[in-house]
């Protein structure tokens, strides 16, 4: 327990020093506070040129615009920022050699790869929960029509769910081949490329991937209730079980 | 403490370790000398259960590290990587919790960091340490708690000699500690200083093994080195058509002659060859071989082409 402890009071100190937290953070706040103001701003400027995108936006006064593009840039440039601050922890430390000589010291290779997993995932839930009521927050000034409270609750949890999820699979993909930048290149593009595909094969339901469609709105939010849970659930489920594949892997792997 | 048998390891189909047999008792300095790249890197991580081998058997206190088994090795790679965004203490403390030290961390630190030499530069970051200092935190970490075994990788090849002599003063204090180190290096005037017993290792395999003060005996002849000012062709063949030359080497424009018989004959033969042959010697010595002409000996009559600046010839050809 006291190697689980220190491992966690490492990486979250890393966190921290390394100034990764902030284009952590920035990922997540930034956008939170353009987006709608954006999306506030720019129909009417656009108006003011002559051009109207009240038909395109689907009522230009709701608060909804403002978390659903919210939710896309999060998606893409919160996921991408978010990758990038983890690739030492996912597979970094390995090109460089760090973890060497603590593992030597009897450090055990699974508390090694579970300390990741408490960190950078929950970081990831945490900043996913501040980002979204953020925006809601920026957002319910902005706007006119409110979105309902208890959507909000939900879509926070799910978009903090899924970027826990995408971070436990960044480490397991990391953590196993020792190699981050290509984990990191990767999985942005796979993230992006499934969230394309599969809303059109009909595989958008009942499953982690589910989840960017309940919060850029091409689900009719937050309606269909079952397939919502079951793929949060799936999604915080697969978590641990990342964790535990990591570190099985980990345990066998050579490290020079 | 360590004991190796038929150890083979290859990189890509490319043999490294060809059958490595070696033991390190307990409470000894074993200085594992090679070239670059003769394999002693991967026996050490082999050891230390960083990478898996593909025959033979390991122990480690009786422990088999490739099972999982693995005994905890105070380990300080060639260029050790530290996490540099921490100060000195904040490392030794993670060490500490990784390696579950139970006695008082803060009491430890302060030795091991005196120990090191580092008291002074421990509150900063180690961003900021030179390359020998980094070294020293990394001796530290592999001080840190304790262990019984510290296994060294080339720990004095990028210092310069005020560092070197900094590390192998710590060596020496293991040593006194009774501490069991593995030491390698293609340094072999370090190894001459701290260690107890040497191996060579060569094309994958140990090609001698022995205590330090029987391996100087058994192969130290008493040599003369000289060295003559510019070229000198063919010098080194009529050398060794000399009666009392048993082997040559050469490096540069220094000689080094092993010879048969007595000294002074011998030594009175050289120096009135050298005078018929009117070559001006400038530097003329009598003396016994140090490690490192004992290393290109013996590696030189393990692979005569491969040995590197020096070549050593041998009458047996």
């Amino acid at each position: 327990m006291s190697q689980l402890k220190a491992g966690i009071r490492k990486d979250g100190t890393e966190l921290f020093k390394t100034y990764r937290i902030y284009i952590f953070a920035l990922g997540f706040v930034l956008f939170a506070v353009l987006d709608p103001v954006m999306m506030y701003v720019l129909p009417k400027m656009m108006k003011a040129i002559g051009m109207d995108l009240s038909t395109m936006l689907g009522g230009m006064d709701a608060q909804a615009i403002g978390l659903s593009a919210y939710a896309g840039d999060c998606l893409q440039m919160g996921m991408l920022a978010m990758l990038l601050s983890m690739m030492k922890a996912a597979g970094g430390d390995q090109k460089d050699h760090s973890c060497v000589i603590p593992l030597c010291a009897g450090y055990r290779r699974s508390t090694y790869i579970y300390s990741k997993f408490c960190v950078y995932p929950l970081t990831a839930f945490g900043f996913g929960i501040i980002g979204y009521w953020l925006v809601y927050g920026v957002s319910y000034l902005l706007y006119p029509v409110k979105f309902p409270l208890s959507q909000a609750l939900l879509l926070s949890l799910a978009l903090a769910v899924f970027m826990a999820f995408a971070a436990s699979l960044m480490l397991l993909i990391g953590c196993s081949t020792g190699r981050a930048g290509v984990s990191a290149v990767i999985l942005f593009f796979a993230f992006t490329i499934l969230n394309m595909i599969l809303p059109l094969i009909r595989c958008d339901r009942f499953n982690p991937f589910a989840l960017p469609g309940f919060l850029t709105g091409t689900m009719e939010q937050v309606e269909n209730l079952p397939s919502f849970w079951v793929s949060v659930g799936a999604a915080a489920l697969l978590c641990p079980v990342f964790a535990l594949i990591a570190a099985r892997l980990f345990q066998r792997k050579k490290l020079v | 403490m360590i004991e190796i048998h038929n150890l083979t390891k290859n990189y890509d189909r490319r043999p490294v370790l060809r059958g490595l047999n070696m033991e390190v008792k307990k409470g000894e300095v074993y200085g594992l000398i090679g070239r670059n790249g003769a394999g002693k890197s991967t026996t050490m991580n082999i050891l230390c259960g960083l990478l898996s081998r593909d025959g033979g058997t390991v122990t480690v206190n009786g422990k088999d590290p490739a099972r999982g088994e693995r005994v905890p090795v105070g380990y300080l790679p060639e260029s050790p990587a530290l996490y540099e965004y921490m100060n000195c203490y904040e490392y030794l403390s993670y060490i500490a919790a990784a390696a579950g030290y139970s006695g008082d961390v803060k009491k430890r630190i302060a030795e091991v960091v005196e120990l090191v030499g580092l008291t002074d530069a421990a509150g900063r970051k180690i961003r900021g340490y030179s390359r020998g200092m980094k070294q020293r935190v990394g001796m530290a970490a592999a001080l840190y708690s304790g262990q019984d075994l510290i296994v060294l990788d080339e720990p004095t090849s990028a210092l310069d000699p005020q560092g070197r002599a900094e590390i192998m003063s710590i060596i020496l204090t293991l040593r006194q500690m009774g501490k069991t180190v593995l030491l390698s290096t293609h340094i072999l005037s370090d190894v001459e200083r701290v260690a107890d017993r040497v191996g060579f290792l060569h094309n994958g395999v140990i090609t001698a093994e022995s205590g330090m003060s029987s391996l100087l005996e058994t192969y130290a002849d008493p040599i003369i080195s000289f060295s003559v000012e510019g070229e000198a062709p063919g010098l080194e063949d009529s050398l060794r058509a000399l009666p009392l030359c048993d082997k040559t080497a050469r490096n540069g424009n220094d000689y080094f002659v092993w010879y048969n018989g007595d000294k002074i004959e011998a030594s009175q033969a050289l120096f009135q060859f050298l005078a018929q042959k009117e070559l001006p010697v400038t530097r003329y010595q009598l003396h016994r071989a140090t490690l490192e002409q004992v290393y290109l000996k013996i590696i030189g009559q393990a692979a005569p082409a491969a040995a590197s600046p020096v070549t050593p010839v041998g009458k047996e050809g």
